[in-house]
């Protein structure tokens, strides 16, 4: 297992293409939290206090860019995915493989893992990226978990202020932790797609334009002939279901004023969508693994 | 280390490529793997190594190539001069295949060097030529010094002098009590390489044999004899149970040895000016043997074409 994960690791590594898509996905992620940033402060108009304060130190920012154009620098990163397998068969090197390696389930697990790894890598390094560009660009950053939230009532009162700042790091974990979960889905569910269509590109057609076209179409006539007949397409659609995993933001639209804590109650739902997403992962992988096995090199 | 292939069959829907083959592969010998195009050679070279799914089992000193921990050891194949990524640079390529076999980037180096590519190891093989394509893949297969090597058609595409230097490292190769199997279409070479033979046609074995024997059993080795008395000579032949063919100026005596037909001239008092033994070529031996399980035959030429429309 360990010359096979060995095998996969430099198969990735040695192209050129793996260090393109890197580059490119880190180089989109920047150019988003660099909007986004642009976007928080721009809108804000208080200069002093805490609601500055929370807009400037606000993490938030980092989960924004990364949230934001999920889908874009996710495909990016998607195309690493697809080159796994679509790689392997376009230039027959399942034969140069699976002569090496007879027992495919070992290549199949090893580029699975090295699939899992890269992503994570890259995610890691966009992630830490943006908070570094935060720093960057604007000195004064202190990249906390903190959140404002707004103060009524008596509490004004007591504190004399209009708002105070939350820690809810946990909270901006999970929801940062959701975009890695996502991508991870995604790129298991791509390369599956690869190994399933043997083409590079059909795999990465397919994932765009099922979310983007076919998927939104199904969705569009299940509301028009009614929740009765076709409701259940919500259910089970998975990349609607990985847009409300990757997206949902209870609680988090701090500091516009709702409530923090009541959003954390919420939490429950994405997750239910997720596992949605990630069963039509496992599905995928499951029957590019039957078909890497039993399918002719 | 014996490989033996038992059994193997592979149909693709109705078409049987491979039936019901069995062979056995010798260490310390060349086994040249012969056969018209589409008679199943890559498809048996593919089944042996586990690529394409069938019927029976090859076995590598008793057991599965998949039951060996580093199977990458145990067989070197080299199928297609263009199995790489052609961005990969030959190198990396070659580090790649060494990461499955657990051998070091020296050794990779080393192989490099052997096979002559060496200027072009860092650069993208998108601009390899076939000759080229075939070093590389003939470096991937002899990476981690494996005791087996499978060679699919790996002198198409190389300079007469890359074919020469082929033939004495295969040979060397399996001096050192290797298994190696080639397949070619080149029958000369194959013919100054091979110590044995494995021939089929339309996926049946047709002679697994040496090579000495193969060419022995065909009608073209003959005895060519020139005599003035040659009506004779030929009924002195004939009345010996001989076939005799007239041949120009000579006699053809199919099957026969000089002894015996220098016997027979003796006997009937011909006088001879010429007595030669011909020996068949491989590929006049393979043509003969192969005629009848040829997959996909060319036309003839235009001038037939011609006289077989007039008629």
């Amino acid at each position: 297992m360990k010359a096979a994960f060995l095998y996969e690791w430099r198969r990735a590594v040695t192209l050129r293409s793996t260090w393109w898509i890197a580059g490119s996905a880190l180089v989109t992620s920047l150019f988003f939290t660099w909007v986004a940033f642009k976007i928080e402060t721009g809108v804000s108009n208080v200069s002093e206090g805490p609601l500055a304060l929370a807009k400037h130190t606000s993490f938030a920012i980092v989960v924004n860019s990364m949230q934001g154009p999920y889908q874009i620098v996710t495909t990016i990163i998607a195309a690493f995915a697809a080159m796994a397998w679509g790689h392997e068969y376009r230039y027959g090197l399942t034969r140069v493989t699976f002569s090496s390696f007879p027992r495919r389930g070992e290549v199949f697990l090893a580029k699975t893992s090295v699939i899992l790894i890269v992503t994570t890598l890259i995610w890691l390094v966009m992630t830490s990226s943006s908070v570094g560009l935060l720093k960057l660009i604007d000195s004064k950053q202190q990249i906390s978990f903190n959140f404002f939230e707004k103060l009524t009532g008596s509490d004004v009162w007591a504190s004399g202020d209009s708002g105070r700042l939350l820690n809810y790091s946990s909270l901006a974990f999970e929801m940062l932790l959701r975009t890695l979960a996502y991508v991870l889905i995604l790129v298991l569910l791509v390369a599956a797609i690869s190994a399933i269509t043997r083409s590079l590109p059909l795999a990465l057609v397919l994932s765009s334009i099922w979310p983007l076209f076919v998927e939104k179409l199904l969705l569009a006539l299940s509301q028009a002939l009614g929740k009765g007949r076709l409701g259940w397409l919500n259910d089970v659609a998975p990349f609607d279901n990985a847009e409300r995993f990757v997206l949902w933001r209870a609680g988090f639209d701090l500091p516009s004023g709702s409530s923090a804590p009541g959003g954390i109650e919420h939490l429950i739902t994405p997750w239910r969508a997720g596992y949605v997403f990630a069963a039509w992962a496992l599905l995928l992988t499951a029957i590019a693994y039957l078909l890497v096995e039993r399918r002719d090199a | 280390m014996l490989v033996e292939c038992q059994q193997l069959s592979k149909s693709f829907g109705q078409y049987k490529a491979v039936q019901d083959l069995s062979f056995t592969l010798q260490p310390g010998q060349v086994t040249g793997f012969l056969g018209p195009n589409g008679s199943g050679k890559s498809t048996t070279m593919r089944l042996m190594l586990g690529l394409d799914h069938g019927q029976g089992q090859t076995l590598f000193d008793g057991k599965p190539l998949a039951s060996y921990e580093r199977p990458a050891r145990v067989v070197g194949a080299h199928l297609d001069a263009k199995f790489f990524h052609p961005k990969r640079t030959a190198r990396n390529h070659l580090r790649m295949l060494a990461a499955a076999s657990g051998v070091s980037n020296h050794r990779v180096d080393e192989v490099i060097d052997l096979v002559g590519l060496g200027d072009a190891a860092r650069k993208q093989p998108r601009g390899f030529s076939l000759g080229m394509g075939q070093r590389l893949g003939l470096a991937g297969a002899l990476l981690s010094d494996p005791a087996v090597l499978l060679l699919d058609e790996p002198a198409n595409g190389l300079d007469p002098q890359s074919i020469s230097w082929l033939r004495d490292f295969i040979g060397h190769y399996a001096g050192q009590d290797r298994v190696v199997l080639v397949s070619s279409h080149l029958l000369s070479e194959m013919q100054l390489l091979a110590h044995h033979l494995v021939v089929i046609g339309r996926g049946k074995l047709i002679a697994d044999e040496s090579l000495a024997e193969f060419v022995s059993r065909s009608t073209r080795n003959d005895v060519f004899v020139r005599t003035p008395n040659s009506d004779a000579l030929i009924a002195a032949l004939v009345d010996r149970g001989l076939q005799a063919v007239r041949e120009g100026t000579g006699i053809s005596v199919p099957g026969a040895d000089t002894e015996l037909v220098g016997a027979v001239a003796f006997s009937c008092g011909a006088e001879l000016h010429e007595l030669t033994r011909r020996t068949a070529s491989l590929e006049e031996a393979f043509l003969e043997v192969t005629s009848q399980t040829q997959e996909f035959t060319m036309g003839g030429h235009g001038d037939d074409a011609t006289a077989g429309g007039a008629q």
